[in-house]
């Protein structure tokens, strides 16, 4: 069996210019360094990425409590309790 | 009624007399925050130190207490809120008498009992991370000279509580805030001075007669 790096593998045939995608890269796609008793597996779907919606800014979306000042209190039995 | 030497008036003098009250604590802790922001080397954190407070509208930092608070106000700089919260009587005699003696020599009686209560001092930023530093800098302020203040104003406890999550203010757009809430307790005591002496309501003529 042909020893394959992890990290290194060969650009496979007609990947460059013949394509609208490149194809995967894995070694199971291409068919090499596999024992010769398994059967290749079947590429997935290429899909869109969509945003699943959340927003990275933690000034503006990180913060969702609301606190409204006129209407705080703390409850002076737990202030009793705590000291 | 108090006496020609008591004095009753709403600023710290009358804890003297009158020991301490909800709105001179809250009075307190806004001159004690005021005159931590008075100057830039009494900040401790370096993104703090140009919130310099003044007394007029052009001050870098709002602190305030709740009855002057105006939200539209904490839009333009930051700002601390300070707010007093419920408090809880704790009985320490019965019918709140002074265990042991309970009357001194002219048979007055003597009573005292506790309140335990807290303020919260909302610290108001324009982002979430300026509200953060805003309330470390006022817990530690607090925690770290909570004992003399403690001391000074005849407090039982005095003590930081909690920092809560920063949130944000319904009250003002885009402003964040941190609450820090102290606890603390004070006594209450009294004298309740009569006009004559309980026995001078006694006839003894009758009691000899019997």
């Amino acid at each position: 069996m042909v020893h394959i790096p992890r990290n290194v593998r060969p650009i496979p045939a007609g990947a460059v210019g013949s394509r609208s995608v490149a194809p995967t890269s894995s070694a199971a796609s291409l068919g090499v360094g596999l024992p010769t008793d398994m059967e290749r597996n079947a590429d997935k779907p290429i899909v869109e990425k969509r945003s699943n919606g959340y927003k990275r800014s933690f000034a503006t979306h990180g913060i969702k409590d609301k606190i409204a000042i006129s209407g705080w209190d703390v409850n002076p039995f737990k202030i009793i309790e705590d000291m | 009624m108090p006496t020609p030497n008591q004095y009753t008036g709403k600023d710290l003098n009358s804890i003297c007399s009158l020991l301490n009250r909800p709105i001179i604590l809250t009075g307190v802790l806004r001159d004690m925050l005021t005159r931590h922001f008075l100057e830039a080397n009494t900040i401790e954190e370096n993104d703090l130190k140009h919130l310099i407070w003044r007394g007029d509208d052009q001050t870098g930092i709002l602190i305030e207490s709740i009855h002057r608070w105006r939200p539209e106000v904490t839009e333009l700089r930051p700002a601390v809120i300070i707010k007093r919260n419920s408090c809880q009587n704790q009985r320490v005699g019965i019918g709140d008498r002074d265990q042991g003696p309970p009357a001194d020599g002219f048979g007055h009686p003597h009573y005292s009992t506790y309140w335990t209560g807290s303020h919260t001092l909302f610290c108001i930023g324009g982002t979430g991370a300026q509200a953060e530093l805003l309330g470390t800098e006022v817990q530690r302020e607090l925690t770290q000279f909570g004992p003399l203040l403690s001391q000074a104003l005849g407090l039982h406890r005095f003590q930081v509580m909690q920092i809560g999550p920063v949130a944000e203010i319904e009250e003002a757009q885009e402003s964040f805030t941190v609450p820090v809430t102290v606890g603390y307790t004070y006594e209450e005591r009294w004298t309740i001075k009569q006009e004559a002496p309980l026995l001078s309501n006694i006839s003894l003529s009758k009691i000899l007669e019997c």
